[in-house]
């Protein structure tokens, strides 16, 4: 019953009161009739509600597919088209259709709400949108309100219509560097590339003095002649270039709106550089690590080890259970229009009652209490508490934290305000940080063969200062020749340019933002200049350049060369 | 949510396309009922009263505001004070024709203001803008749309209308008959009212209504309090069942909970409290060393 409603009753009654006590026929009429049809419309909106609502079916449509689960790709275009038809008998205004859309779903075209006005045995809604971050995007369900011609009764319900997908990575398909000067005598096989040691291979690394032992197939004879002592001819090795992507996963690069965040652009740039070393017949593995430990992905090249490789980054990538965090009232806000939109027949105070209770008297905060009992009892239903644990729940913030946090997390809202706190440890992140990344580089030295290719995509641009930490590991891997590629994401999306604009603005938002870059600058110039020193190569932000530079160091481990050389 | 922590995402223009057509005729359907309305009241409104100008221009300003801002309750007060004013009182009352046309238009107002209202809450365009931007730009703006739909739409708006109307007459004569179910002059067992039961028989009159209208509101409001029950589903009754329980044990509970976190709290402070005391003896910063003085 809507407020319109209450004050006609409320006139209606008054009316009809005077109007008999004075014997004023006409207002006690009016006022009855008034009162009259508002108790039929009261029956019919209830009929409608048991008759009509169970019959309702509806389909909806991803890119004209209708299963559960499903494949897409981040930043691709989806179709999406909802329809409605009910059992029996037409469908009765009015009926507002509201497709629940998560924050990883960006809406461009058309809407996810539709009004039905007047009656009709089926009705239809299309839009379109895109998927924004890798992981996993759900569909909920449909979220209907109900409502007479007049808006005197509202009811509101939600419809479950959960469809799952996987949201794969983009990637950059950049043409590759091709050399334009011949440097190979035949042609190998597919993926596999010169290495300037001794081997089997088929170029020529270099003449040596004959060795007993050595096959007299590979004596030089000509060269020998001259000389006039045997030498023998040393082959180069063909091996494959495996190229190892660490990704980050710490609790850094999950924080932010989703296709903003660190590990999206990270992913970007790991499946760019997947992309192209499958290309060239490159194996591509991963190491993944975050707090819960490291996966390590085996090399495999080929479509079906990309696929997998995008496969596993997108499961990573999947935020676990949020880090916890106070209760704040903005935490129980959010929660409130989660279920407000997902469960609103779970708050109907006929359904969820509060006990009554005294304290605390003031209105304001007996509200804040009566809408935390609301949402315990949610809560409740939803994860099998007891009632003793709704009480706890009630008088125990960190638990309702948890919950609240956990409830917000299934629903695939990100790890933003309020769910996740904003706190400055960057610096204590990045030293958790450098610890995952040296222990997974060491790791894999451990088990790894000589000429790799380690793409190392880590948040430790917070923690520049300190990087000597993970130097070993680094110096560790270049020891055994492996090629060291350092992609550190920013938070901007691009890579910090020193600002030389004189004059940087007067507002807050301005200034703030000069000193933002300023400091990115100075960290990211103390770091690269760190790792190059050692030997590694350094790129900023996911851009582009990054990955071409990431590219042209793995085309250097495929040359055989050390330095980079007739290539335009 | 998008949509729990950030704002929503901008609605398109292209919004109820498919329901425009339609959302704009039962709206200029709902729009000439209230014109209707509004001129028969203000043709029979606050005549003989002192100030019938002034009061008139005030019912009609309300009744454009009423289109924007406010409910149709506005209205319905108004009529009563006209009512409660300037009807004068009789005993007998059998329902003329004049009397069921007043009542009719009364709550068809409301109905058409109340329908126009939610219809206008549906569309993201006011009514009067649009029309307004129509006459300026000579009719060049304004949406072109098939014949054939318009004589669909209308038909339909033509039907819905008259199927409220009718039922509007129904709760007429309804509230007629309910109206008449007690009698003015008597009691119902044909009792003398005022030297039976010491009551004026208008007290007793009200109090037998109100008695009728409350039996009928309750009888129906426990088939549907039945029916709501009868349809909850498993995630509805569970949450019910545990909040009733809740609510009967409540004092018990709360008495328990609180004290068990009382008590988890102390002893993270006193564990807090060795921790600190612990560091603090041991750091060497701050180690006390016991000189010989």
């Amino acid at each position: 019953m809507t407020a319109r409603s209450r004050w006609l009753v409320l006139l209606g009654i008054a009316g009809f009161g005077l109007g008999i006590l004075r014997g004023q026929n006409v207002l006690a009429w009016s006022s009855l009739t008034v009162l009259v049809w508002m108790f039929a419309e009261w029956i019919r909106f209830y009929w409608r509600v048991w008759r009509e609502l169970p019959q309702l079916k509806f389909i909806r449509h991803v890119n004209d597919q209708t299963q559960s689960t499903g494949l897409i790709w981040s930043g691709r275009m989806l179709s999406v088209s909802v329809e409605m038809v009910s059992g029996k008998r037409r469908l009765s205004p009015l009926l507002v259709i509201h497709d629940c859309l998560p924050e990883n779903f960006e809406l461009v075209s058309g809407r996810s709400t539709c009004v039905l006005i007047s009656r009709s045995p089926s009705s239809r809604f299309c839009y379109e949108g895109r998927a924004l971050g890798l992981g996993e995007l759900t569909l909920p369900g449909i979220h209907l309100t109900l409502q007479d011609p007049q808006g005197f009764f509202v009811t509101e319900r939600f419809v479950p219509l959960k469809q799952t997908f996987r949201v794969l990575p983009t990637y950059a398909g950049i043409n590759e560097s091709q050399p334009l000067v011949k440097r190979m005598n035949s042609l190998p096989q597919h993926g596999i590339h010169r290495l300037q040691r001794a081997g089997m291979g088929s170029e020529l690394l270099e003449l040596r003095e004959y060795v007993p032992g050595d096959p007299p197939k590979s004596i030089a004879w000509k060269v020998s002649a001259r000389r006039d002592m045997l030498m023998t001819r040393q082959y180069e090795s063909e091996v494959p270039v495996r190229v190892y992507l660490f990704v980050d996963g710490s609790v850094g690069t999950r924080i932010g709106g989703f296709g903003k965040r660190l590990i999206d652009q990270m992913s970007y740039v790991a499946g760019s550089v997947a992309r192209s070393a499958v290309s060239a017949g490159d194996p591509v593995g991963a190491i993944l690590f975050d707090e819960r430990g490291q996966q390590r992905i085996r090399p495999a090249g080929g479509e079906r080890g990309f696929h997998n490789l995008l496969d596993q980054l997108t499961a990573f990538a999947v935020p676990p259970s949020p880090p916890a965090r106070r209760l704040s009232p903005a935490l129980i806000n959010a929660a409130m229009r989660l279920c407000g939109e997902h469960y609103p027949d779970l708050l109907d105070p006929r359904i969820n009652q509060v006990p009554f209770t005294f304290f605390p008297i003031s209105p304001w905060k007996r509200h804040l209490v009566y809408r935390r009992s609301l949402l315990a009892n949610v809560l409740a239903g939803l994860y099998g508490l007891s009632v003793s644990q709704i009480i706890e729940l009630v008088h125990d913030d960190r638990m309702m934290a948890q919950f609240t946090q956990r409830l917000l997390s299934d629903a695939g809202v990100s790890w933003m305000p309020p769910l996740v706190e904003t706190r400055d440890q960057g610096f204590h992140d990045g030293m958790a940080t450098m610890e995952m990344l040296s222990t997974a580089i060491a790791d894999s030295v451990a088990t790894a063969r000589d000429n790799e290719v380690y793409v190392i995509m880590a948040n430790l641009l917070e923690c520049a200062t300190n990087i000597s930490h993970v130097l070993p590991a680094i110096k560790l891997a270049l020891a055994r020749h492996h090629r060291v590629v350092f992609v550190f994401p920013t938070p901007a999306f691009r890579r910090p340019q020193p600002l030389r604009t004189p004059d940087p603005g007067t507002s807050a938002e301005e200034l703030l933002e000069r000193a933002e870059g300023l400091r990115n600058c100075n960290l990211a110039d103390r770091l690269q200049r760190e790792l190059r020193r050692l030997g590694a190569k350094v790129a900023l932000s996911g851009e582009q350049e990054a990955i071409r530079m990431v590219l042209a160091e793995t085309e250097l481990a495929r040359s055989g060369r050390v330095v980079f050389a007739g290539v335009r | 949510m998008s949509n729990y922590t950030q704002s929503k995402p901008h609605s398109t223009d292209d919004s109820v396309t498919a329901a425009r057509p339609e959302l704009q005729i039962m709206k200029a359907a709902n729009l000439l009922l209230i014109m209707f309305c509004g001129w028969f009241f203000l043709t029979f409104l606050y005549t003989g009263a002192v100030l019938n100008l002034s009061l008139k221009f005030f019912f009609l300003a309300i009744l454009v505001l009423t289109l924007r801002r406010w409910t149709g309750a506005l209205l319905l007060a108004l009529l009563q004070v006209h009512l409660f004013f300037l009807e004068p009182r009789v005993a007998d009352f059998g329902g003329a024709i004049g009397e069921f046309v007043w009542v009719m238009t009364t709550v068809l107002l409301i109905m058409a203001v109340s329908r126009f209202r939610t219809l206008q809450e549906k569309d993201e365009h006011s009514t009067v803008r649009r029309l307004l931007s129509s006459v300026i730009s000579g009719g060049t703006n304004a949406h072109e749309y098939d014949a054939s739909v318009i004589r669909r739409h209308t038909a339909a708006a033509v039907v819905t209308s008259g199927r409220s109307a009718l039922l509007l007459v129904g709760c007429c004569l309804v509230a007629l008959n309910l109206m008449s179910l007690v009698p003015a002059d008597r009691t119902i067992t044909g009792l003398n009212t005022v030297s039976e039961f010491r009551l004026r028989p208008s007290g007793y009159r009200i109090i037998m209504s109100g008695l009728l209208l409350y039996s009928v509101f309750v009888v129906s409001w426990l088939f549907i309090n039945e029916g709501v029950w009868r349809r909850l589903s498993s995630s509805q009754a569970g949450i019910y069942l545990r909040s009733v329980l809740l609510r009967w044990m409540h004092r018990d509970l709360r008495m328990l909970t609180k004290r068990r976190l009382k008590q988890r709290r102390r002893t993270a402070r006193h564990r807090e409290r060795s921790v600190t005391e612990t560091t603090t003896y041991d750091s060497p910063e701050t180690r006390h060393v016991p000189t010989d003085s």
